[in-house]
């Protein structure tokens, strides 16, 4: 008894907040888990048994109870869980572990951005994305956190930068085919990197036009809704801190086929020799670069170097691989740290979830990071009954700091080299920084100006300290809600959202700068000696600010009646958003940060250009402005009918307006509808399969639309200022030409589906069939030039296509050793039926599948191939095929082939695709993987390119097996060297069929390891700690070339390793 | 559980509800009109259309660079033709039978949809008092530049100007509406020729006779133009009086005494003596390092002849390369707008062609006083008629190098037996010919226009 009543003071003590739910002597004490997780249910449930005394867990699943007895019986429930009645005992902790319902289909909660449903409920399709899954992949962002997790989800990494589809192609404008993302409630207009994702509760795709159309008109690819961590009621405040850290080593820059250094000096050695630098050595104007090999070879022609001194250099320089010293100065492991700390709880009037987060992702260039900061309030408070007010503020900093002076990729010589050349240095043998040309020839910055310019050498590794380039933006998010029970069954709902973006980009280039001495130096003129600098010299600072405001209401009635066997859930309601954007810019020349100055500048004269390097030109600016404003207006209604919980009807209908440029009002309004029904078979009094637990079919038919703000049915012009043009007056060009027959793009979609779950629910999925027609699809079509415009938007396309989702789930052990296993496979495959743009030559479409290549009956991003014919045993040249014959004719190949004579291999695009992940877990461990896979699909091998390699220095590592002698043809593809260089002979080998190879592959995506403890006093601290690795390893490809067919021709990312711990009090 | 019951705060949160959307659906009509962005209009003022017509680095700099790159004005060392990569560039040099240059048929069209744009809302824009003198302006400057860019396809695209079988000769496609759905067909070169001048007669009722800048034409650039096209078209009489209406409203000449001759860029862009400046743009293998001017043309400019000074400079590589450029660079690429020098060769020209001898040595000697140095000036006196009309020509070959007027000068001249001349080019040892009147003078269409639209190829 008195053990009892010190253990009482004690929790008096500790727990100040605790709410007293009841009155007693006695207190019981327990905590409610989930049993597969064996994580803390917050929330749950538990009622005294023959009284009214109730009470809910708190964040970490503990709860406390008063009752008059001792011992007493007690019922635990919690939504989605098994309830379970069982005996407690004051002065001991009561572990309850609650299993999930087994009829886990009918508590999975869709939301859609508008309401609230159970997935069962639902006839349309849903892919809902839960904490556990999104928790299991570390990143800085929330769609990488998505890839690989959502099955419906298809990542194309092989362009620049990752772009997301759902359920394939439904646009031919690549800007087109993203899905819109939608934050709680509305549109979300901020860069997707602002939102936290610690921050995120749960993400529900939306993917057939039952699910999107509510959204309308900008629903066509799909909908993607992200919803952020709320408060609960009746909850103790819960603490949750969070910690992890990921590393990637360096890129693999020799992944990257090059040839050796020796190989390229071979080449410029024999292109000496033909005379092919004249041209560029006798340029006394713009001194073109030249390769210090070349430099050599052209001063021993001169007599003043010695073929032998010559040698001597080469042999200096012919072991290096610039790679090595990019990898070594100006690449770094690149790192990704997170902090997290979220506080929650509620009362019985009030729930409250608030949140701060720390993240820094150090790039893997020397000198670019960057940083986020965030804060979330997100509070609900009912003053009556009958009111619920919500209010909730989102604060988002980023800075991102971009000091590399560049990367392999990127640190351009000038001159349309497209690389710096192999033998390359950025360092001397002492590691001090090495100058690298840039520019104009090494000798010509030499001696140009005899000691009176500034020195006009480039030394990239100097650079890193002298640039100052910071990008920083701040997010704001507010809104504020009102819920209101106006009569039985209806509901009212008001809500309004801002969103303010601020962001700066602040370059500054100190005097020291390569950049600002070239442009000084350009601009300067010597006279007697005297330097006359007509561009300020000083540094250069240049700024970018833009601005975002965008606002949105909605009013929504909801409509709810349950009444026996019949069950409506309906919601109408109008909605009116409007987004502005400003963005300006500005450079200030001989700006100083210290003591702040700049000099004002003349932009109208035409000054001269040291040494002719160019013609007179005024001094650039470039000062510009814009403004947009976009703004909808939209009503929509949406209605879901259940008849004795077993057949269901819904329906939703949406009409958009927008002030889209120069669409006529007519078409300003577009109405979009669905429809669906489904069946849940199992509920049927006929129906006698007891293995099968649970069979529900539904389908759906509907449509929703995709709008591009950049088309219009009118010339438009855009004015600019007069810093653009040839004479000092502001002038207007023409943006596009008058097409009055532009409307939207719709697409329709059809959707069947069987929902399952078998043999005592250890099985369950889903299987989905859907067909799209995608229609008025705007293409930007080759235009007769004759017209003035080469290329035009037409609502000329039409787009067929189906697929299959399927999701297996199968429980193989559900007892203290877990083990649980998913399988995701998805079939898309899109054709184009109708496209009634003129067919032009082949060379647009071969070697075109990262863009739309729209030809009628294949798919989007169809792979085009010239037939090979191998190569010539004389000379080594690649043969194709032309009127039947074999041919060497490259022009008459690459425009006369007709396109029904090319290799057709179908898209670029996966058309099969999906993961296959495991669980186990035991106790207090648990280890899942996920491996993914393409297949059906091809991509296109790069090679040697010997026009680009002579002029641009696009090296590649083929140049060794190319054809050297009679004979080789037997045993390589690649091309002898030819002089003169024929672009159309390297077009048409980096076009034909030799170099396309299947890119079916098996990839092991990631690998994590959990193990969960509780500790402290009273076991009140839960911790988890992990470990994860992503990208593990290509397990298998198709392809033997060593190239990931998921990245192409781009350097695939490293291996990421992470580790990390939650803790929650 | 939550009874329901009537509240009056609900009756306000109901209201207010309802006034939200009853205020937001009527309000669409104009919430909607609002301008998505700020600096994007449809063209509807004066003021748009004379922005579009001031757009200067579209309207005055794209204009077609083949014939420049197959002309005899200059040629190429044999490393520096094998060493281009621009392959269109390289059969240019070698008149290659399949070779055509897309940009010189897309680029003059993209003026001509500029003029037509602002052409077609004129209609819509009422002519007040107020706005007499905007509205003409923009009317004749789009009516003369849509004339200029016709003419540049004409030279280039169409046979040269017959007479006889001008009814029956494929011109080029008339464009004069903006729209982009009508199929182009190509006119007939009467037709063509017809459409030229008369939009060109009409601007010139509208041009202004001064303007802030020489992108914008004036009255004297219209008649400029007249005069090159009828000269270009043999009626001699027409193109005299043009050139003499336009040197009577611009005849300013700069004095080659004058001029710098030490700096390496003699000349300014658009300097006094330009009445409207255009140029090409394209054209890769005119470099100034790699183009070498053509020895005898270069050996024809007398000692006296300060051109030979201001215009060539002697090269690392050999020979000489052109730095004369009335672009304000070092570019062989062609000033091709008009200057008062230009009007008194044509005045010249066509009066030798009638017998005019002294009119014809007034405007000659009138040029070359300009062009010799003065202390050796000696005016020409030569009084035979034909052999003043030879030396005209020579000193129009000389006056107007690299200005884009020379593939125009060999079409219509190489009708003549007496000045027909047959172009030849020799690298590594292969020599490539052009005969006179052949029908490479006349540029492949494109080739994707053709299958777009159907329309005939020039013969080969």
């Amino acid at each position: 008894m008195r053990q009892i009543f010190l253990l009482q003071i004690l929790a008096v003590l500790m727990l100040p907040m605790l709410a007293m739910a009841g009155t007693g002597n006695f207190e019981l004490r327990g905590r409610v888990m989930n049993s597969a997780t064996n994580e803390p249910l917050a929330g749950a449930s538990i009622q005294l048994i023959g009284s009214a005394t109730t009470t809910h867990t708190d964040a970490t699943g503990y709860f406390t109870l008063q009752s008059p007895d001792a011992k007493a019986r007690i019922q635990v429930s919690y939504v989605g869980f098994e309830s379970l009645q069982l005996s407690i005992q004051a002065g001991e902790l009561l572990e309850v572990r609650l299993a999930v319902k087994s009829n886990e289909l009918q508590d999975v909660v869709v939301r859609t951005g508008y309401q609230q449903l159970p997935k069962e409920r639902s006839n349309g399709a849903f892919e809902v994305i839960d904490s556990n899954l999104l928790n299991r992949v570390p990143a800085f962002d929330i769609m990488s956190k998505l890839d690989g997790q959502a099955g419906s989800i298809l990542a194309n990494k092989s362009g620049s930068g990752t772009r997301y589809t759902i359920r394939g192609i439904s646009s031919m404008t690549a800007t087109m085919q993203q899905p819109l993302i939608v934050l709680d409630n509305f549109p979300y207009e901020g860069n997707i990197n602002q939102i936290n994702p610690n921050d995120v509760e749960q993400v529900t795709v939306l993917k057939d036009a039952a699910a999107a159309s509510i959204w309308g008109a900008r629903a066509g690819n799909g909908v993607i809704v992200i919803t952020t961590k709320k408060g609960r009621r009746n909850s103790k405040p819960a603490w949750k801190f969070s910690y992890n850290t990921s590393m990637a080593a360096k890129p693999d820059l020799y992944y990257l086929s090059k040839m050796s250094s020796s190989d390229f000096i071979e080449v410029e050695k024999m292109l000496f020799g033909k005379g092919f630098y004249t041209t560029a050595i006798n340029n006394t104007s713009n001194r073109p670069v030249l390769s210090p090999v070349v430099e050599w070879l052209q001063l021993q022609k001169l007599g003043q170097l010695t073929e032998a001194q010559v040698q001597e250099k080469i042999n200096g320089v012919k072991d290096n691989d610039v790679r090595s010293d990019f990898l070594e100065y100006l690449y770094q492991p690149s790192m990704l740290q997170q902090l997290h700390l979220q506080l929650s709880g509620g009362d019985q009037r009030i729930q409250y979830a608030l949140s701060g987060g720390y993240d820094r992702q150090k790039q893997n260039t020397v000198g670019d990071y960057f940083e986020r900061v965030s804060f979330r309030s997100d509070n609900n408070y009912a003053p009556t009954k009958w009111l619920d007010l919500d209010a909730g503020i989102i604060f988002t900093h980023m800075n991102t700091v971009q000091n590399s002076p560049g990367n392999y990729f990127n640190m351009l010589p000038g001159g349309g080299k497209s690389v710096l050349y192999p033998y390359a240095a950025l360092a001397d043998e002492n590691g001090n920084p090495a100058v690298v040309l840039k520019d104009y020839r090494a000798g010509y910055t030499d001696t140009a100006g005899g000691g009176l310019l500034l020195d006009w050498k480039y030394r990239p590794l100097d650079e890193l300290q002298f640039r100052d380039n910071r990008l920083t933006n701040d997010h704001i998010l507010g809104k504020i809600g009102a819920h209101i029970k106006l009569l039985q069954g209806l509901d009212a709902e008001l809500r309004y959202q801002v969103e303010k973006g601020f962001g700066k980009n602040e370059f500054y280039y100190s005097p020291e700068t390569y950049m600002v001495r070239n442009m000084v130096n350009r601009f300067s003129q010597i006279n007697n000696r005297i330097v006359k600098y007509n561009l300020p010299n000083g540094g250069i600072l240049d700024e970018a600010y833009n601005n975002q405001f965008t606002q949105g209401g909605r009013a929504l009635l909801n409509y709810q009646l349950k009444q026996d066997q019949h069950q409506l859930a309906a919601i109408a309601g109008a909605e009116i958003r409007q987004s502005a954007n400003e963005a300006s810019n500005y450079r200030s020349y001989g700006y100083k940060p210290d003591p702040l100055s700049f000099v004002n500048t003349d932009y109208v004269t035409s000054f001269p250009i040291y040494g002719n390097l160019s013609g007179a030109s005024p001094i650039p600016n470039t000062a510009s402005q814009g403004s947009t404003l976009q703004r909808f207006v939209s009503m929509f209604a949406n209605a879901n009918y259940t008849y004795k919980d077993r057949y269901s009807i819904s329906g939703s209908f949406r009409k958009d307006g927008s002030n889209l440029f120069g669409v006529n009002s007519n078409q300003k309004i577009v109405p979009l509808w669905s429809a669906g029904a489904g069946w849940v078979v199992s509920n049927e009094g006929f129906y006698k399969l007891p293995w099968l637990n649970y069979v529900k079919l539904r389908s759906t038919y509907g449509v929703s639309g995709n709008t591009n703000s950049s088309v219009t049915a009118y010339s438009t012009i855009r004015y600019s200022s007069a810093g653009g043009n040839l004479v000092n007056i502001p002038y207007a060009d023409v943006l596009s030409p008058a097409n009055p027959d532009l409307q939207w793009e719709q697409v329709a979609m059809f959707n069947a589906a069987v929902d399952f779950a078998a043999f005592d629910r250890r099985l369950s999925g889903s299987l989905e069939y859907y067909q799209k027609w995608a229609d008025h699809l705007l293409t930007s079509a080759p235009l007769d030039p004759t017209t003035g415009f080469t290329t035009a938007s037409f609502n000329s396309g039409k787009m067929e296509a189906k697929g299959v989702e399927c999701y297996i789930n199968m429980a193989w052990f559900r007892k203290k050793f877990q083990w649980s296993s998913h399988l995701l496979f998805n079939y898309a495959s899109s054709k184009i039926t109708n496209y009634d743009i003129a067919v032009s030559t082949a060379s647009n479409y071969v070697g075109k599948e990262s863009a739309i290549n729209a030809l009628e009956g294949s798919a989007p991003y169809g792979i085009y191939a010239y037939r090979w014919a191998g190569l010539s045993a004389t000379n080594g040249d690649p043969k194709g095929y032309y009127d039947g014959k074999e041919s060497t004719v490259y022009t008459d190949i690459l425009s006369k082939t007709p396109l029904n004579q090319l290799a057709y291999y179908g898209s670029a695009r996966p058309p099969f695709f999906g993961a296959f992940s495991n669980e186990l877990s035991y106790k207090a461990w648990r280890l899942s993987a996920n491996i993914s896979y393409q297949a059906g699909h091809y991509f296109r091998l790069s090679s040697i390119h010997y026009n680009s390699l002579y002029n641009s220095w696009a090296t590649h590592g083929d140049f060794a097996k190319r054809w050297q002698q009679p004979g080789d043809e037997q045993i390589t593809h690649v091309p002898s060297m030819p002089y003169p260089a024929n672009s159309n002979r390297d077009d048409f080998y980096a076009g034909s069929t030799v170099l396309i190879e299947k890119a079916d592959h098996i990839r092991w995506q990631d690998l994590r390891l959990d193990y969960r403890f509780s500790c402290g006093h009273k076991k009140q601290m839960q911790l988890q700690v992990y470990g994860y690795v992503n990208n593990v390893l290509l397990i298998w490809s198709a392809t033997k070339s060593g190239v990931d067919p998921a990245y192409g021709n781009n350097m695939p990312p490293q291996r990421n390793y992470s580790i990390g711990f939650t803790a929650g009090f | 559980m939550y009874t329901y019951k009537f509240t009056y705060q609900k009756l306000l949160f109901a209201f207010t509800c309802i006034v939200f959307c009853m205020s937001v659906l009527p309000a669409c009509e104009k919430y909607l009109e609002a301008k998505p962005d700020q600096s994007v209009s449809i063209p509807s003022t004066l003021g748009d259309m004379q922005a579009l017509m001031d757009n200067a680095s579209l309207l005055n700099t794209g204009f077609p660079s083949a014939a420049e790159m197959s002309s005899d004005n200059f040629y190429l060392a044999d490393n520096a033709w094998m060493g281009l990569t621009d392959i269109t560039a390289k059969n240019l040099y070698t008149w290659d039978a399949q070779t055509t240059n897309r940009g010189d048929w897309s680029s003059p069209y993209r003026v001509v949809s500029y003029a037509n744009i602002v052409l077609d809302n004129m209609d819509k824009i009422a002519l007040t008092t107020q706005n007499n003198a905007a509205y003409k302006r923009v009317l004749g400057t789009a009516l003369f530049f849509r004339s200029f860019s016709f003419f540049q396809l004409a030279q280039y695209f169409a046979p040269v100007w017959d007479s006889s079988k001008a009814a029956v000769l494929l011109g080029i496609p008339l464009r004069l509406h903006a729209e982009i759905t009508n199929v182009s067909q190509r006119a007939s070169l009467q037709v063509s020729f017809r459409q030229i001048v008369h939009d060109m007669e009409e601007a010139v009722k509208y041009l202004p006779v001064n303007t802030e800048f020489k992108t914008q034409p004036t009255k004297a650039a219209g008649w400029a133009h007249i005069a090159r096209v009828y000269l270009y078209m043999r009626y001699y009489e027409q193109a005299g009086r043009a050139a003499d209406s336009s040197l009577a409203l611009f005849n300013k000449l700069l004095d080659y005494n004058q001029a710098d001759t030490i700096g390496s860029i003699p000349f300014k862009l658009m300097n006094d003596e330009v009445i409207f400046h255009a140029r090409i743009s394209g054209g890769s293998s005119l470099s100034n390092s790699a183009t070498i001017v053509d020895s005898s043309l270069y050996a024809s400019y007398e000692t006296a002849d300060l051109r030979k000074k201001l215009f060539f400079a002697s090269r690392t590589g050999g020979g000489y390369s052109f730095k004369g450029s009335y672009l304000g660079e070092l570019t062989p690429l062609a000033f091709i707008g008009f200057t008062a020098a230009e009007m008194l060769l044509v005045k010249a020209e066509v009066a030798a062609r009638l017998g005019k001898t002294d009119d014809a040595l007034k405007a000659l000697n009138a040029l070359l006083e300009k062009r010799y140095r003065k202390s050796q000036f000696v005016p020409v006196a030569i009084q035979d008629a034909e052999l003043l009309l030879g030396r005209i020509l020579a000193e129009r070959r000389k006056e107007l190098i690299f200005r884009g007027q020379r593939w125009a000068d060999l079409k219509r001249l190489n009708l003549d037996p007496r000045f027909a001349m047959v172009l030849k080019r020799n690298i590594a040892g292969t020599l490539y010919q052009l005969q006179p009147n052949d029908l490479r003078y006349n540029f492949l269409i494109p080739d994707d226009v053709i299958k777009m639209t159907g329309m005939l190829q020039n013969p080969r």
